[in-house]
Parts: C-alpha cells; structure tokens; sequence
C-alpha cells in the first residue's frame, strides 16, 4: 500500500489518492492488512487522524446528497452506517447540506431577500433592546422636532403671504400714485402748452406761410394790469386765430362777441363748438387781421342750449396793435 | 484538563491512581498528555466504529482500562511502541466482541435505515412527521449558524457552495483566499461542524421540550 505522509499532501494527485485510500477503508473495502496499517497510523498520529475525519466529513456528504454509486451506498449503509453515532452524524449532514441549498436558492431567487441579508443589521427585530430603545427614543425626539419645525414654517409662510399682500397693495397704491403723477404731468404739458402759445401770440409771429396769428386767451384776464395780453397784429397777419379758453359749463353751441372797451361791437360769431383740451375746454375762431385796429378789445363768450336760452361764460380783455 | 474519577467499564475498575500512571506514560507534562489521552481515546472509538462495533465509545474505554491496569502492573511497555500496544488491545477487545453472544443483538434504534424491520409502525407515524422535523432542524441550523463568528459562518457556507467540479474549485479558491493548504481548510470546516452539530443538538433538545 503506498500511503504517503499528510505532509505531501502539496501533491493533489497524492492527496486523492490518500483520500480514496482512506473512503475504501471507511466504506470497509481494505484487506485487514491494510486497514491494520491505516489503523495503527491514525492511532499515533493526530494529523493523521485528523486526515481521516475530514474524509470521512466528505463520505458521509456525498452520501448525504445521493451522489455515491449504487456499490458505495450499498457498503456505506451495510458497512459505516452501522453505529448510531454515524447515522446522527449522516442526519447532521442531510440537515446541513438541506439548509445550504435552501440558503443559496434562497438568495438567487430573491435578490432583495438577500440585500435584506446583506443589510440585515437594518432589521429592527435583529437589533438589542437597549439599540431598540435609543432608536425609539430618537424617532420620537426626531418627529418632535419635524413638528415643531413644520408649525415653524407655517407660521413663517402665513407671515410672508401678509407680507406679499401688503406689497401688493403698496404697489396698487403705487399704481394709483404714478397715474396721478401721469395725469398731472399731462396738465402740467397741457398748461406748458398753453403757456407756449400764449408767449408766441405775445411774440405775435404769424405762420409765414398761411398768415395767420395765433391767439390764445385765458380767463380771468382783468383790463388794465400787465398780465392783459396784447395781441400785435404784422402787415402779413391775414387773419387772427383766436383760441378761447374756459373751464365751466357744458353747452350745445357757443357765441363770441368782440367789442372794443366803449362797447362799440366789431365783430360776433355763433354757433361755435367747443373742444376739450385738457382739464377744460376751448372754442376756436379765426377773425379777419382787418377788424383789429390799435385799441383795447373785450371778447365775449356765451353759451347756448337747445332751449335759445344763453349763458354770458366769461369776458377777456386784450389789447391790439397794428403795424 | 479535567478527567474522570473512578470509571468502570467492562471487566476492571480504573481508579485515579491508575488513570494517574496512564498520564504520566503518556508525557511528563499534564497537559500534553491529556492532549495524547483524548486522541488516543478517539482513535480507538474511530477503529472500533470502523470496525462496525456497537457502541464504538465503550469498547475504546474497556481498550483504555486494559492497558491503565497493565501499566499499574509495572509491564514492560517502551514509550515509543505505547501507541502500537493500545492498538493491539484494541484488536484483542475487538476479537472479543466479534465472539460476544450479545454483539448480533443490536437494538433497532442502532441499526441503519435498510435493516429497520418492514413495516414498522413508528417509522410511518415519523416519515409523517419528517417534514416537520427537518423544518424544525433547519431554523435550529439557521440559528446555529448565525451564532458563529461572521468570518467563520462565510468560510463554511463558502465552502459548500455549488456542485462537483464547481465545487472543488471554489474550495481551492477559498483556501488560496485564507493562505492555507487545503488539509487545513478541511480540519478548520470539520471542526466547524463539530460545532454546529453540537449547537444542533442542543437546540433540537430545547425544542423537544
């Protein structure tokens, strides 16, 4: 019999061939000189009968999962199945190899069966109590807070929304406040306006090409004090664009009545329509350059409605110069 | 290392004093010849179980008290062949029990599923109850398992993993992966399993009660 020593085991081939040796005795296949030989080496020594243990561990496993021959499983039950000890040993292998496959299936079946085991210490029931307690104790102190902090923030948005609704008033109010400013600005141009031609019937320059002067007059123009105005009449002027201003009364129709100061009446015209111009209005009316002479003049305004009743609206004094 | 007081197995009775003798042949220091003791003592329960002799344990102690008497009786035995006497003691108790009238009469708890007698009410009441027992083995060996050590539990599930040739390799890997000869690989997983074998036990007495 050529048994070598375990420590050659380095040399596989060796090494099965020590296994096999050993599995025939095991399975009680050896002659008695044989096994004799084998017996009185494991008795003396222990690495060596550790050799036969875990030969033995490997029988009793492929026998466990059904993978012996028919002749071998014949002498295993005949033979090493034969003390108790074995066939505890036989059952401690089926139940083991039973749990290693279910484990194994178990975790290629259900990849996340496996993650679960893989991050098993997240299983609350694997924890230790006092872990339990701390955990539970954290959660509560963590969901006190999350309230704590959602009331916070609630009260926190229901400030920034009285604070959205105040800027919105405050820009409505804005709003108003530049619309105010826009409609003054327009009667301030509106007043500019008037002011330009007011100076330029002052100026009395007439257009140059159509002969016409413009002449604006205002009410509350009082006879006699520098602010009357003056309207000087070139040899070019042709005509006298006259452009009444007044702020009251509504009417159908409007009449102009000029007169010098001794009421000596020059020139009239009815049936005028007013235009509205800014915050007033205004009644235009062009009278021929040759009415004018160089003297005091007083314009009357009146207004009519359907009804022929006539309202005196305001007089204007200006004076006129001829060149 | 503890051992026995008085034992009596067999024929004659070992006492300290006699068990002290059989230490003290087996090594001058305690320890180590308690060491040599215990694996004397489980080769012998390995031959006689090889040998088919039922219960293996007892004729290995009636081997054991053999020779303790004859070294109390001052016989000449030379260090280097003691193992080689145990063994031919063995042989001789051996010999005896294949003449014993009482050997062929084993009980049938004993016996291997094949020779259980046909027909046999209490094995159809457990092969009825085999599922159930399996179960019960497998949450047993599901706790066993979990209890050992993290490394140790994946070296052992490791070294199961796949079949034949797919097998072998995944063991040769795993011992290249721990640098260790395989033998060492396979002493570790034996030792291994004492343990959960053990664990199994225990747990499925717990469970029986």
């Amino acid at each position: 019999m050529g048994f070598s020593s375990l420590k050659n085991r380095g040399d596989l081939k060796q090494a099965a061939e020590n296994d096999e040796l050993l599995i025939r005795y095991l399975l009680g296949e050896l002659s008695e000189e044989e096994q004799e030989r084998i017996e009185q080496r494991y008795i003396s020594d222990p690495e060596f009968y550790e050799q036969l243990l875990t030969v033995e561990d490997d029988l009793i496993d492929v026998y466990a999962e059904g993978a012996l021959s028919q002749s071998r499983r014949e002498r295993f039950e005949g033979h090493f199945l034969r003390s108790p000890e074995r066939q505890a040993r036989v059952g401690f292998a089926k139940a083991w190899i039973a749990y290693v496959s279910r484990r194994s299936k178990f975790a290629r079946a259900e990849p996340a069966v496996q993650k679960a085991s893989l991050f098993g210490f997240l299983r609350f029931e694997r924890w230790p109590v006092a872990v339990r307690i701390t955990a539970a104790l954290v959660l509560l102190l963590g969901g006190a807070f999350l309230v704590a902090e959602t009331l916070r923030l609630r009260s926190r948005l229901q400030q920034t929304e009285s604070q959205r609704a105040a800027l919105e008033n405050g820009q409505q109010e804005l709003k108003q406040q530049i619309e105010a400013e826009r409609q003054r600005g327009e009667e301030l141009l509106s007043e500019l306006q008037r002011e330009r031609e007011a100076r330029d019937s002052q100026t009395n320059n007439p257009d140059q090409k159509t002969g016409i002067l413009s002449f604006f007059l205002s009410p509350g123009l009082v006879r006699g004090t520098a602010q009357a105005k003056r309207l000087v009449i070139q040899p070019e002027t042709r005509q006298v664009r006259l452009q009444v201003s007044f702020d009251k009364g509504d009417y159908d129709s409007y009449g102009v009545i000029i007169k010098t100061v001794d009421g000596r009446e020059i020139w009239r015209k009815f049936g005028l329509r007013a235009q509205s111009k800014g915050p007033g209005k205004v009644v235009v009316v062009t009278v021929p350059a040759s009415v004018f002479s160089t003297e005091d003049y007083i314009l009357a305004l009146s207004g009519f409605r359907s009804t022929s009743e006539s309202e005196g609206i305001s007089d204007y004094f200006f004076g006129a110069s001829k060149k | 290392m503890a051992f026995r007081g008085d034992i009596q197995i067999g024929k004659w009775d070992l006492d300290q004093e006699t068990f002290n003798k059989l230490l003290a042949r087996l090594g001058s220091d305690p320890n180590r010849a308690g060491e040599k003791y215990e694996h004397i003592r489980c080769g012998l329960v390995k031959y006689f179980e090889c040998r088919g002799c039922v219960p293996a344990f007892e004729l290995a102690d009636d081997t054991i008290n053999r020779v303790a008497r004859k070294l109390a009786e001052d016989a000449e035995i030379r260090d280097e062949s003691l193992s080689s006497y145990f063994y031919g003691v063995a042989r001789n108790v051996f010999h005896e029990h294949l003449r014993s009238p009482d050997r062929n009469q084993a009980h049938v708890d004993s016996l291997p599923p094949h020779q259980h007698p046909a027909g046999n009410p209490v094995e159809i009441i457990e092969r009825r109850d085999e599922y159930l027992a399996l179960e019960t083995q497998l949450a047993c060996l599901d706790a066993c398992a979990e209890s050992l050590p993290p490394e140790t539990r994946k070296m052992i599930l490791s070294y199961y993993e796949g079949k034949q040739r797919a097998r072998i390799e995944n063991r040769r890997r795993l011992a290249e992966g721990l640098g260790v000869p395989m033998n060492s690989l396979r002493i570790r997983v034996h030792r291994i399993r004492e343990k959960l074998e053990g664990c199994l036990i225990n747990c499925l007495a717990r469970t029986e009660v």
